[in-house]
């Protein structure tokens, strides 16, 4: 299991890498850079503004010293000013090796859109958000989904089955770009809920999360469905209604763990994608969450932003996916690792 | 779920009171079990429907889809104000909108006419619905044959490339290639390559680009499908007899083996094609999809979304637009799904 895992740590970083020099080259192929402005800035600036960014180093030096920032960490002897360059997202401190000693790591570099941020500030500040929205709307596909993918089940070909399996087409076929803005006219502006309120709390999240989690919910649906289906064909099945078991035992001890399987590893990138950002509900709701730094950090050749939040992406998914799989020996004991 | 209301038991019955003169092939078979599928055919009609709008919407459509009337814009017909009571008619008390009946569906905020960008709309997406998975399938057979066939270390370094690729988030990658594509092809001088990709880009109202987009990140699963398929197809005993009687590696890939493992790939694909439809809507919604005045729905929904307070006729339509062309799509690719292979009916 610890090699099974260890293993896997190791594929991410692989995964990172390539990634991370797949993203490198396509975006420093884009043309245009950071500072071209409609009005072009003076060269003199451009100059200046590409030293204090390392721009005009080699694009290999640029790319070592970026993967340096992120993964070798730094001992600083002492107190370092705050800045957008030297913004690390882990500090330990070392006083047995000198008052104001650190240990610093993990620097996703300055935002070229701003003086003041680091990408690690949008991290700070954006992330949480959208990660509140992202599990607000899984939460509200595994409610919705999951028992409609069960009663279908159980009631198969017959009326309820083709309700609650129309009703889940009807939900993978609407784009979230239509769901968000439609239910923001017509359940938002009745319940003052259209708009994300700085100040608000968990109200906030109800309308988002819906519009998130509607598609997730029914393609969930449909995937109970045809697991459990597919459970309540198998051998043990049989096996604990010869026992006598009672048919509410049998689906909830014996079939519904089981059949779990194939939902929690569609859950994975689900999760990974929901909890990052998503572009458009964010948009239409006017949340201040990761998504829009996906889209604006390209077409603003924000560098920095760019690689940090396909990095950041690639991160949750991987290690998403490694908990599914880690949790299917869980579910399935049959099931182990080598 | 989209099951058929006959049980298997009475077709087979059915079929047994014919004499079979003649071996029936994959496909007709195929058309026989799609056309009991009610909400199959449903969807077939509907996506029909949408083919037809598209090849004749410059004789459907009542205006152009670029004719500006400014002094007309946002202006709706008289129904509308009753299914929207939130809409007041001007003359009236806080009253703003402008009521004629030029417009069946209304106009947008530049005065064109709704009904007449969404017919001529069903042109990209349905572009797109049947492009983007020929890009798809190119590139993933392509990927899938090589990787299944030649196995080994090709096998081997090409699905650990899919897994890695698999980690990187879509939508990011696309919006990267339209960016890269939009912008290396701005200003480039005649005779290159990048000049001629433009001017065709540009020809198609910004739809190739898209297409290339799309079809560069939705390869992988498509790939990974291809490959199982070849390696369950290559054991079988016809590719045996095809190399001992010493057939080229080529003709045994694509006159042997890609025949058989065609019918699972159309229904991957036809599956995916919702998918198709939602990327090209998200690309115009976020600015990146087919170029103004062009008609995209999800362009649509983006400007409409913008003044979906005041006029929210400009989200809905465009809106109930896409979401039955996809629910179209998915109700056929189930029952295509269902016809095409019944043994994986109601299987994901």
């Amino acid at each position: 299991m610890a090699r099974y895992i260890a293993r896997r740590f190791l594929w991410l970083f692989l995964v990172l890498f390539v990634i991370s020099i797949i993203t490198f080259i396509l975006m420093r192929s884009v043309p245009g850079g950071p500072f071209t402005r409609e009005k072009a800035l003076p060269a003199a600036t451009i100059a200046i503004l590409n030293q204090k960014y390392n721009l005009d180093a080699t694009l290999l030096e640029q790319y070592a010293s970026y993967v340096g920032d992120i993964f070798v960490p730094r001992i600083f002897s002492e107190k370092i000013k705050p800045s957008t360059a030297l913004d690390y997202l882990m500090v330990v401190k070392l006083p047995f090796l000198g008052k104001d000693t650190t240990l610093r790591w993990v620097n996703f570099g300055p935002t070229f859109k701003s003086r003041t941020r680091s990408v690690n500030d949008i991290f700070r500040e954006n992330l949480p958000v959208s990660f509140k929205i992202g599990l607000a709307s899984i939460v509200v596909a595994l409610i919705i989904g999951v028992p409609l993918g069960i009663i279908a089940a159980l009631n198969r070909n017959t009326a309820v089955d083709y309700v609650s399996m129309g009703m889940a087409i009807a939900g993978v076929s609407v784009p979230v770009i239509v769901v968000a803005p439609l239910l923001q006219y017509f359940i938002g502006v009745p319940l003052k809920l259209a708009t994300w309120q700085q100040n608000g709390g968990v109200e906030n999240l109800f309308l988002p999360a819906i519009a998130l989690g509607l598609g997730s919910a029914a393609l969930l649906a449909r995937l109970t469905r045809a697991s459990l289906l597919q459970v309540l064909n198998e051998d043990y099945i049989r096996t604990a209604r010869a026992k006598g078991l009672s048919e509410r035992r049998v689906i909830a001890l014996h079939a519904l763990k089981n059949s779990m399987i194939p939902v929690i590893t569609v859950l994975g990138p689900l999760f990974a994608a929901l909890v990052t950002g998503t572009f458009v509900v964010e948009t239409v709701f006017g949340i201040p969450g990761m998504g829009r730094y996906f889209v604006t950090s390209i077409q603003g050749r924000d560098y920095p932003v760019i690689m940090g939040t396909i990095l950041l992406y690639a991160v949750f998914l991987v290690l998403c996916n490694l908990l599914v799989d880690l949790s299917y020996a869980w579910l399935d004991p049959r099931i182990r690792f080598d | 779920m989209t099951s058929v209301p006959h049980s298997s038991s009475v077709a087979s019955l059915e079929d047994k009171n014919k004499v079979p003169t003649k071996g029936q092939s994959l496909w007709v078979d195929a058309w026989k079990r799609l056309r009991r599928n009610r909400a199959a055919l449903l969807g077939l009609f509907i996506v029909g429907f949408y083919i037809f709008l598209a090849i004749f919407a410059p004789i459907v459509a009542p205006r152009t889809y670029d004719k500006q009337v400014p002094s007309e814009n946002n202006s709706v017909p008289a129904w509308l104000t009753t299914v929207f009571p939130n809409m007041i008619p001007k003359g009236q008390p806080n009253g703003y909108v402008t009521v004629n009946n030029n417009f069946p569906l209304g106009a947008d905020n530049l005065g064109r006419d709704i009904l007449s960008r969404l017919i001529y709309g069903t042109r990209i997406s349905l572009f797109v619905a049947f492009i983007g998975p020929i890009v798809s399938i190119a590139v993933g057979l392509l990927v899938g044959l090589a990787a299944g066939y030649l196995g080994g270390i090709v096998d081997n370094l090409l699905m650990r490339f899919v897994d890695i690729m698999y980690a990187f988030p879509t939508l990011l990658l696309i919006i990267l290639l339209m960016t890269f594509f939009r912008t290396s092809i701005a200003s480039p001088q005649p005779g290159t390559m990048a000049f001629t990709l433009g001017q065709l880009d540009s020809a198609t109202g910004g739809m190739l680009f898209i297409f290339v987009g799309i079809g560069l990140t939705s390869w992988m699963q498509m790939a990974r499908l291809v490959r199982g398929q070849v390696l369950a197809v290559r054991e079988k005993e016809f590719v045996l007899a095809a190399n001992a009687l010493g057939a080229s590696t080529r003709k045994i890939v694509f006159s042997h083996i890609l025949p058989n493992i065609l019918g699972p790939l159309i229904v991957a694909e036809t599956l995916t094609i919702p998918a198709y439809i939602s990327y090209e809507a998200f690309l115009s919604f976020i600015g990146l999809g087919v170029n103004q005045p062009t008609p995209s729905w999800g362009s649509m929904i983006s400007d409409g979304s913008r003044t979906i307070m005041s006029y929210p006729y400009q989200v809905l339509f465009p809106a109930l637009a896409l979401s039955i062309l996809v629910f179209a799509f998915n109700f056929l690719g189930d029952g295509l799904r269902d016809a095409l292979d019944p043994r994986m009916r109601g299987v994901e």
